[in-house]
C-alpha cells in the first residue's frame, strides 16, 4: 500500500500516461468482477471473532490471524449444511469453505461460508461437548474413591515421555508403594486402543493394583485426540479399579479427565495424591502419637481422681471412721443431754424455791406471829379505845349496884339507889342521896 | 518383602485414628484404654519402621502374547527400543 502509494503513485503522475478514469458506481463494478473472476471457491484457515448472530438469522463473524482480518457471513439458509451440530464459538480455529463477495452498495467485502470445519481445541471441544451430551448418566455416575497409600499403583504411560520420570520422582520420595507400569503408546493414532488394553489388562491380570494411573507428559494440545475418543470413556467407565488422569492439559479438560474418578493437572500432581511425602507421613504419625497419649493422659487422669473420690469414700465408710462418727455423735447426745438436764434442774430449783418461799409464807409459826402481831396491835386499839381511858384524866364511870349497869343520865337513877362510881385508881360505892334532873351539866 | 505380611500404611494409620476415636470415650474401662494405647504406639512404631525400610518398587508389564512378564524399568526400556514398535 505504501509502496504503491509512494513510487508507484509518483510514478505515474509524473509520467504522460493517462490513468483509467471510473465512476464509483463503475468501479465498485470492476472490483466485483475481479473477486468473482480471480476468487474462486477457497478453504481458509483462520480463528472466529467478534461472531454475532444478525436478527435475521444470519451469522456474522470474523476471520482472524494476528493482524489479519477478514469479514465472513454464513446465510441463515446455510447455516445447518454449514456448521451441522456444532455451534461456532470466539476462538475457534476453523476451516472455512467460502467465496468472497464484494458489495457495492456497502463497499464491503464479505467471506460467504458455506461450510465449516473445527480445527485443533475448537474440533475436540465440539467433538467433547457432543460426547458428553450424550454420555450424561456416565459422566455424572459416582466417583470411586482414591485409595490413600496404596500399596500397588498402576501406571499406564509411556515409558520414554517425562510423564513416567516426573511420576516416579515424587514417588520415590514417599513410603514405598510398587508401581507396576503398563507401557503404553500415549499419542498418536491407536494410542486411545493401547491405553483401553492396558486398563483392561490390569483389571483382569493384577488384581493387586489398588488405583490405576493415566500419564501423559507435556505436549501440543492436538496430541490429546486420543483422550476424547468415544471408545475410551467407554471403556475406561467400566474400569473396577480407581481411575487418575493426569493427561489434561491447560486449555482443556479432557474427556478422559471427565470419565476418570480423579482428575489430576499433571503426572506429578497424580503421584503428590496417591504418595504423600514421608516426612509428612512421619509427621503425621508424630500428631497420631502426641493424640495417643493426650487421650490415655486424660484417661489416666480421670482414674486418678475416681481413686482419690473412692478413696475419701472408703475412708468415710470405715470402722474407725464410724466410731469417730458415733462417738462424735454420742458426745453430742451427751452435751445435749447434759443441757436439757440442766435446764430442767433450773427450772426445778426455781419452782422449789418458789414453792420454799410459798411455804414459808405460810408456815404456822409465820401465822402465829402474825397472829401475835395482830393480838398486840388490837390490844394496843383496845387499849386506845377503853372506856376507862378517859378515868386518868378525872372522870369517872359511873354504874348502878350491884347491877352493874352504866348510869348515863340523873333520871335513871332514884334516891336511895347505890351506885358504883369507879376511878382510875379505884373505886368507891355510894348511896344517893336526891335527884335534881332540872339541873345538871349537860344538854340533855 | 512378601506383599501379604507387608504393612498396609493406610490401614494401619486408619487403625491408629479408630484407637484414638475409641480412646476419647469417657466410659472405656481403664485396662481397655491401656490395651488400646499400647495397640496404637505398636501401630505408629511399625509404621515408622515401615517407612525407614521403604523403597518404591518399579516394574513394568510386559505383554507376550496373552501371557505378561515383570521386568524393571531399565530392562523394559531396553527390550521396547529394540522392538522399535513400542512406545
Amino acid at each position: 500500500m505504501e509502496l504503491f502509494g509512494s513510487r508507484e503513485e509518483r510514478q505515474i503522475l509524473s509520467s504522460d500516461i493517462q490513468p483509467l478514469r471510473f465512476t464509483v458506481k463503475e468501479f465498485t463494478q470492476k472490483i466485483k468482477q475481479i473477486l468473482d473472476f480471480g476468487l474462486p471457491y477457497v478453504w481458509i484457515e483462520g480463528e472466529v471473532a467478534n461472531l454475532s448472530h444478525s436478527q435475521n438469522g444470519n451469522l456474522y463473524f470474523s476471520l482472524v490471524e494476528e493482524e489479519a482480518t477478514i469479514k465472513a457471513l454464513i446465510f441463515k439458509t446455510d447455516k445447518r449444511s454449514s456448521l451441522g451440530d456444532f455451534e461456532l464459538k470466539n476462538g475457534h480455529k476453523v476451516l472455512a469453505f467460502g467465496k468472497v463477495n464484494f458489495y457495492p452498495r456497502s463497499g464491503e467485502v464479505h467471506f460467504i461460508v458455506k461450510k465449516v470445519e473445527l480445527l485443533g481445541i475448537g474440533r475436540l471441544i465440539a467433538k467433547k461437548e457432543a460426547l458428553l451430551k450424550k454420555y450424561r448418566d456416565l459422566f455424572a455416575r459416582e466417583k470411586k474413591p482414591i485409595p490413600t497409600f496404596p500399596r500397588v499403583v498402576g501406571l499406564v504411560t509411556s515409558l520414554f515421555g517425562a510423564a513416567i520420570e516426573d511420576f516416579l520422582k515424587v514417588a520415590r520420595e514417599s513410603y514405598g508403594a510398587k508401581v507396576l507400569v503398563y507401557p503404553v503408546k500415549i499419542q498418536g493414532e491407536g494410542a486411545e486402543k493401547e491405553i483401553l488394553q492396558a486398563v483392561k489388562d490390569i483389571n483382569e491380570h493384577f488384581p493387586e493394583v489398588e488405583v490405576n494411573v493415566i500419564a501423559r507428559g507435556g505436549g501440543s494440545f492436538e496430541d490429546l485426540a486420543p483422550f476424547y475418543s468415544e471408545e475410551l470413556i467407554l471403556g475406561l467407565s467400566q474400569s473396577c479399579i480407581p481411575i487418575i488422569s493426569a493427561v489434561g492439559h491447560e486449555i482443556d479438560v479432557t474427556l478422559c479427565d471427565l470419565i476418570a474418578d480423579k482428575r489430576c493437572s499433571t503426572p506429578t500432581s497424580a503421584a503428590k495424591e496417591l504418595f504423600p511425602e514421608k516426612d509428612r507421613i512421619l509427621q503425621h504419625l508424630d500428631l497420631l502419637r502426641r493424640k495417643l497419649k493426650k487421650s490415655i493422659d486424660i484417661h489416666l487422669t480421670a482414674y486418678e481422681r475416681e481413686l482419690a473420690k473412692t478413696k475419701v469414700e472408703l475412708i468415710k465408710r470405715s470402722p474407725q471412721h464410724n466410731l469417730q462418727k458415733l462417738e462424735t455423735h454420742i458426745e453430742a447426745l451427751k452435751s445435749a443431754l447434759r443441757l436439757t438436764l440442766m435446764q430442767r434442774l433450773n427450772s426445778l430449783e426455781k419452782k422449789a424455791e418458789e414453792l420454799k418461799r410459798r411455804l414459808w409464807v405460810n408456815s404456822p409459826q409465820t401465822r402465829l406471829k402474825l397472829l401475835e402481831e395482830r393480838v398486840r396491835s388490837l390490844r394496843l386499839l383496845l387499849l386506845s379505845l377503853s372506856p376507862l381511858k378517859p378515868l386518868e384524866r378525872g372522870y369517872a364511870l359511873i354504874k348502878s349496884y350491884p347491877e352493874g349497869k352504866v348510869v348515863r343520865k340523873a333520871k335513871e337513877v332514884s334516891t336511895e339507889n347505890r351506885l358504883e362510881i369507879l376511878f382510875a385508881d379505884g373505886k368507891i360505892i355510894v348511896q344517893v342521896l336526891s335527884v335534881d334532873t332540872n339541873s345538871g351539866g349537860s344538854n340533855e | 518383602m512378601n506383599e501379604e505380611r507387608e504393612l498396609d500404611l493406610e490401614r494401619a494409620i486408619k487403625e491408629v485414628e479408630r484407637i484414638i476415636k475409641e480412646l476419647e470415650r469417657k466410659d472405656l474401662p481403664l485396662d481397655e484404654a491401656l490395651k488400646l494405647f499400647e495397640q496404637g504406639l505398636e501401630l505408629i512404631h511399625l509404621c515408622e519402621e515401615r517407612l525407614k525400610q521403604a523403597r518404591l518398587k518399579v516394574e513394568v508389564i510386559l505383554k507376550k502374547g496373552e501371557k505378561f512378564e515383570l521386568t524393571n524399568l531399565d530392562l523394559a526400556k531396553e527390550l521396547i527400543k529394540n522392538e522399535g514398535e513400542r512406545p
